[in-house]
């Protein structure tokens, strides 16, 4: 298995091989807890909603499409659950209808950040996670710590590429608001 | 070696529920038929959409209320409050519902909402003055009005046939100096005044067996016209035995 493709390990699983899937598990197993982790900001569910993504994935990996890629879909699950267990949690609705999906963005277009920016970011993330709202939250834990550049957290969000970059540059002027607050 | 019995633990647990029945995966052709289903409805709504806008034009343009704007501000408060706003709102409603169920594919999420529905809008009114062109709701109008359609004659007669307020649509029966006579849809024969005040945004070249609407306040079976212009040959009338006269051209000349 080890010198598959996330793809070709999801045919198989589609083709009915169960223990393909544990291989799939395990290759996401700790993104998805981390991505849990910070975006539902810890929580005792945490563990219960990782699950319950694999769990969907199953079920539903016959709606996956082979000719792309697996990761933006599991993703895409993940987020959608997430979204549910914050959902369960709140008393008040949350509302992730943004003005900002209503117009472009040209000016958001996605920047070269020099290594140093985005160790400095991902490590103010950690400090300042929590304080953020949701929709500035969950770009800046897929593009700091998951890695994902603004087309990817695009696919997931399934929102426009200058509604990322929107969020993410108000997000981290947010998050450097309030660590200037703090300290 | 706590993360490595952690990761352990996740992946047998999904697994074990898998192997005992708990969870199944869901067959394919469940997705080839919601997809098959949400193409579907999508289509068959925007199929809707088509018909209901075609269907506001050909109104207002039977009406003779489509043709009003022209006459200046008198003329768009009118076509103001004659257009069908209920009709309006329902295809504001599935315009929304349409918006709604394209941004699951991503040519639409891709792009800012503005565009997509804006690309609907745009989509729904060039379709709809298309088939507003067509003979369609003519003949079925023309069925409804006889009768003759086992549905939507309601529909038709309800939003085809008012008159509205100071717009007068009709075919030109008779041509004299200062004045002639049309038929309305209806039947209904009135006389037209014209002066100098009149406003004709296309000219006087009128003739009996024109298509035209008239704008102007009534009394009686008389009409002072405001405005009045002619309108395309396909803007129909049954019933009507009409002459063709020749207007004079300068009926207006000092």
């Amino acid at each position: 298995m080890a010198g598959k493709t996330d793809e070709e390990i999801a045919r198989e699983v589609q083709e009915g091989g169960i223990e393909a899937f544990g291989t799939l598990v395990e290759r996401y197993e700790t993104k998805m807890t981390r991505y849990a982790r910070k975006f539902l900001l810890g929580g005792e569910d945490g563990k219960d909603v990782v699950q319950e993504v694999f769990l969907k994935a199953y079920m539903n990996i016959q709606g996956f499409d082979l000719s792309k890629r697996f990761s933006p879909w599991i993703y895409r699950i993940a987020h959608n659950e997430f979204i549910n267990a914050i959902k369960k949690r709140s008393s008040s609705p949350l509302s992730f209808f943004d003005p900002d999906l209503l117009f472009p963005h040209p000016v958001a277009e996605e920047t070269a950040e020099s290594e140093m920016e985005h160790k400095e970011l991902a490590h103010l993330l950690d400090l300042g996670l929590g304080t953020l709202p949701a929709k500035y939250r969950e770009p800046l834990v897929l593009h700091y710590l998951e890695d994902m550049d603004y087309k990817e957290i695009a696919e997931v969000l399934e929102v426009p590429m200058g509604t990322v970059g929107i969020r993410l540059m108000r997000g981290r002027a947010l998050l450097k608001k309030m660590i200037k607050e703090k300290l | 070696m706590n993360g490595e019995s952690h990761k352990k633990q996740i992946r047998d647990q999904v697994l074990e529920a898998i192997k005992s029945g708990r969870v199944a995966m869901r067959p394919r052709w469940r997705f080839v038929l919601k997809a098959v289903l949400g193409v579907l409805g999508g289509a068959l709504l925007f199929l809707a959409l088509l018909y209901l806008v075609s269907f506001i034009i050909f109104a207002l343009r039977r009406t003779g209320v489509w043709f009003v704007p022209i006459f200046g501000a008198r003329g768009w408060f009118v076509f103001l409050v004659s257009l069908p706003w209920i009709l309006i709102i329902f295809s504001l409603i599935f315009i929304v519902v349409l918006e709604i169920l394209v941004r699951r594919y991503s040519f639409a999420y891709r792009r800012p909402l503005l565009y997509s529905a804006l690309g609907i809008i745009f989509l729904v009114l060039l379709g709809g003055v298309i088939v507003a062109s067509t003979p369609f709701h003519g003949r079925v109008f023309r069925y409804a009005v006889g009768n003759r359609t086992p549905f939507a004659g309601d529909f038709y007669r309800g939003f085809g046939m008012p008159h509205f307020q100071d717009t007068y649509p009709g075919t030109i029966t008779e041509v004299a100096s200062t004045s002639f006579m049309i038929q309305d849809p209806q039947g209904e024969v009135l006389k037209i005044f014209i002066s100098q005040k009149t406003r004709l945004p296309l000219g006087m070249d009128l003739e009996a067996g024109d298509a035209v609407v008239v704008f102007g306040p009534r009394e009686g079976d008389t009409i002072n016209a405001f405005g009045m212009r002619e309108v395309d040959e396909d803007f129909e009338f049954s019933g009507m035995g009409m002459r063709h006269v020749p207007m004079p051209r300068n009926m207006f000349a000092p």
